[in-house]
């Protein structure tokens, strides 16, 4: 344990932060909804804390090594994030810059100037973001540093106090709540403040994957939406901590690892638990968290503490409701189809193949609309349909697009516009859409030719667009081809995906 | 430079090079960050990657590209190459709607005045984006140029900004969607293949898409009577029509224009890497002084849509 540090120590320090934050990078990018919600808080606090070391050069001497740091975060600031976290930093430069090292009241002084100084750069500091935590992080803990307590536990404590306020985020800035996030740019900081801790404990934060952020990693989207009242929880959570058994808190006289052990088997299992020096870490799967929270708690203070639904991943297919004004059904068969019709804003999507009423039925039955519009794509459907509204008792909101084919539906869904609030324009565009379109559909295996011979009834000199869905197991020359086969018309707009529909080999629709 | 006062705006102005000098504006640089998360100096111009290069790369990694503006310590710089000189600066930030970049000039501001307590300095929230916010720089220097003080243009800005419409397509509205730079952003991911989302500019600068069109044709037609409907003294006017990557269409929209309108002077311009970020290869829109746009866009909402009845 250290009772002072230096210049050396913070820039191991400020290094594993660095890596820390970039191993957070995308979830933090995900969670950014506040000011603008352009997911670039992790890039821009990675690129202002990156620009800053690259300014520093080794010294021992805390105060010079934290002036360039601060200056090249300064210069190096990119977006609100950065900004405010480069004036954070100047702060705790300023507080610290007359000290070759400092002790655990220097720091906290200097962490109180640091936020101080961001709240004074700020125009409009809003609370509930990463000047709230920096701000309680401290204020919160001050009055705890005093006597002999070390620097470990200064930063120990300001990274366990910002944790806990975190968690508060949603309740100050109604954007986060609205959005079930945490404040992005506040994660952030935790990240750096996690990593830098971590390296005063001997445990440096390593670059998982320095390429981490590239990756579009959407699995975790629906969560959310697949875990609500109805679901059954089974598989309980993963719990992870790392707990810093305190003098205060009588651990010496106490605490036995191995009955520690024992006690966890009693609340979960897949257990690893195991102590390093006065630091115990701790993974198990568990139903009931709290008791285990309790019992830590007994001992000592959190350093860092995970806890992951592990239900998620499981309840896709076992919940379906949907509740809005207005509710857009959809026949398609075909996964490319299928992410287009998704993309463009249908809420409910029935295979085209589905001929059992029961089974339509079902599905409606859960839809709680104002106005529902349910898209055919198949013209003999409408007969079937008709029952099903009928038996729901649905057919005074409901209207029914009588479409030929799924290109038909898709020029219905292009037309739509959410922006407008009078739900009978919008049908009345999707409607139009939906009948303005020229479509074909081709079936036979020599489909270039009944293509062809299909193209001569349509005059595709006055055509804007040509939208070609390519159908599955067709050969990989059909882009060529289509595209040989019009190469005259240089002013037509040709687009062609791969639907892999397999009602049809080709669907062609032309505006 | 030998005017009295700066005009300056930040880069997603897209004023390029010759803009700036053929009318005496000044741009502050932001940044961008490629897929591999390399950070670049935003610059108005193709010499370190062509258009069609970057609006390639931009299509098939439209999630890799991230922008940031310049930060407070680079508007400072470039705020005070000007006091120093004795020079006054306005300067006109991207509508706070949207970036924190009118927060930054303000902070960059405060910090000339410590320092030079007598310096003219006012810093205007555009309220606009784009070309948009370029036109809006244009004008300004503009009315400078003509003998405004100071003051009298900081009001001018103020007075009019809201009277800069945008009306043109956006043929792929993922772009602004997930950066939140458009209204109802969720609702837009989807790709259109030839229907033309027509979009304007909210009180606030946001783009709303307020109509579409089937087809190129329609789109032309319906957004020369929209222009018509809105557009004032066009002949005393310059007007720009920007565009991403759709050269042509621009050219063909230009042209259109100049037959109906016949504007003082008109531009066909570039859409550069930071502002291309955020609004993707498919924009093409022209941008002019009209009516005030009203609260919510009822008005211009209202009047899209008996055009779009009209040309149907």
């Amino acid at each position: 344990m250290k009772n002072v540090i230096n210049g050396f120590v913070f820039e191991r320090m400020i290094k594993s932060g660095l890596n820390n934050l970039i191993n957070n990078e995308k979830k933090i990018n995900d969670m950014n909804v506040f000011p603008v919600p352009d997911g670039d808080t992790g890039s821009n606090m990675r690129l202002t804390l990156e620009k800053g070391i690259s300014k520093t050069v080794k010294n021992k001497h805390l105060g010079l090594y934290l002036k360039n740091l601060s200056e090249g975060m300064l210069l190096g600031a990119r977006g609100n994030s950065g900004v405010i976290l480069s004036q954070i930093f100047k702060g705790f430069y300023l507080g610290l810059a007359k000290y070759g090292i400092a002790n655990p009241g220097e720091i906290r002084d200097a962490l109180i100037r640091a936020y101080k100084q961001a709240y004074e750069a700020v125009l409009n500091p809003v609370e509930g973001t990463i000047l709230t935590v920096a701000r309680l992080g401290i204020e919160n803990i001050k009055k705890d540093i005093v006597g002999n307590i070390n620097v470990n536990r200064v930063f120990g404590m300001y990274l366990v106090e910002m944790k806990k306020v975190i968690e508060h985020t949603p309740e100050m800035l109604e954007v986060l709540k609205k959005n079930k996030v945490l404040d992005s740019g506040a994660y952030g900081y935790i990240c750096i403040f996690e990593g830098m801790v971590k390296s005063l404990y001997g445990e440096d934060v390593v670059l998982k994957d320095n390429k981490s952020y590239l990756v579009n990693d959407d699995d975790n989207e629906g969560d959310i939406i697949f875990f609500d009242e109805n679901s059954k929880f089974i598989d309980g959570y993963c719990m992870e901590f790392i707990l810093q058994l305190m003098n205060s808190k009588n651990y010496k006289t106490t605490f036995n690892i191995k009955s520690f052990q024992e006690l966890l088997k009693q609340y979960g299992n897949s257990i690893v638990c195991f102590m390093d020096g006065t630091i115990v870490k701790v993974h198990i799967h568990t139903l009931k968290p709290s008791p285990i929270i309790m019992l830590a708690q007994n001992y000592g203070e959190f350093i860092s503490f995970k806890l992951e639904n592990m239900q998620l991943q499981h309840n896709e297919h076992d919940s379906f409701s949907i509740e809005k004004d207005f509710v857009i059904v959809s026949f398609v068969e075909g996964d490319g189809i299928i992410d287009l019709y998704k993309d463009l804003g249908c809420d409910v999507l029935i295979d085209l193949n589905e001929k059992d009423k029961d089974n339509i039925v079902d599905i409606l039955r859960h839809i709680k609309a104002k106005k529902i519009l349910v898209i055919l794509n198949d013209e003999r459907k409408q007969s079937l349909i008709e029952v099903v509204l009928k038996e729901l008792e649905i057919e005074d909101i409901t209207t029914v697009i009588n479409s030929k084919s799924m290109v038909e539906g898709y020029y219905g869904l292009a037309m739509d516009n959410p922006s407008n609030d009078n739900l009978d324009e919008r049908i009345d565009a999707i409607i139009d859409g939906a009948s303005y379109v020229n479509s074909i559909v081709i079936n036979d295996d020599n489909y270039l030719e009944e293509f062809e011979e299909k193209l001569k009834d349509i005059d595709l000199s006055d055509a804007s667009a040509l939208f070609a869905i390519i159908g599955k197991d067709v050969d990989n020359e059909v882009e060529k081809n289509i595209n040989n086969l019009l190469r005259a018309y240089d002013c037509l707009e040709i687009n062609i995906i791969r639907g892999n529909q397999t009602s049809s080999k080709l669907l062609i629709g032309i505006i | 430079m030998d005017n009295k006062f700066a005009i300056m705006a930040d880069v997603t102005c897209d004023l390029d090079e010759k803009l700036q000098k053929t009318f005496g504006c000044e741009v502050i640089h932001g940044h961008y960050m490629s897929p591999d998360g390399v950070d670049h100096d935003s610059v108005l111009d193709w010499k370190e990657f062509s258009r069609e290069e970057f609006f390639d790369n931009l299509k098939k990694n439209p999630n890799g590209y991230k922008t940031s503006p310049p930060n407070v310590e680079e508007c400072y710089k470039a705020f005070e190459a000007h006091i120093k000189e004795g020079r006054g600066v306005i300067s006109m930030a991207i509508s706070s709607a949207l970036s924190g970049t009118y927060a930054f000039m303000i902070q960059a501001k405060n910090m000339i005045l410590e320092k030079y307590p007598l310096a003219q300095i006012e810093i205007v929230d555009s309220m606009r984006f784009g070309p948009g916010l370029g036109l809006l720089a244009v004008n300004a220097a503009l009315k400078r140029d003509s003998g405004l003080s100071f003051e009298e243009v900081v009001k001018w800005i103020n007075d009019n900004k809201c009277r800069f419409h945008q009306s043109g397509w956006m043929d792929d509205l993922s772009f602004v969607a997930k950066k939140g730079r458009i209204s109802n952003a969720k609702a837009f991911f989807g790709s259109l293949v030839g229907i033309k989302p027509l979009g304007e500019f909210d009180y606030n600068g946001l783009t709303t898409v307020i109509g579409k069109a089937k087809g190129e044709k329609m789109a032309y037609k319906v957004l020369i009577d929209y222009m018509a409907a809105f557009i004032e003294n066009p002949e005393d006017q310059v007007i720009f029509v920007a565009t991403s990557n759709r050269h042509k269409q621009a050219e063909v929209f230009k042209d259109m224009i100049v037959d109906k309108f016949h504007p003082k002077a008109i531009y066909v311009n570039d859409v550069y890497p930071n502002c291309g970020i955020n609004v993707g290869p498919g924009l093409m829109a022209s941008y002019y002084i009209g009516k005030e746009i009203s609260k919510d866009l009822v008005d211009e909402k209202k009047a899209m849509s008996e055009i779009i009845e009209k040309n149907r």
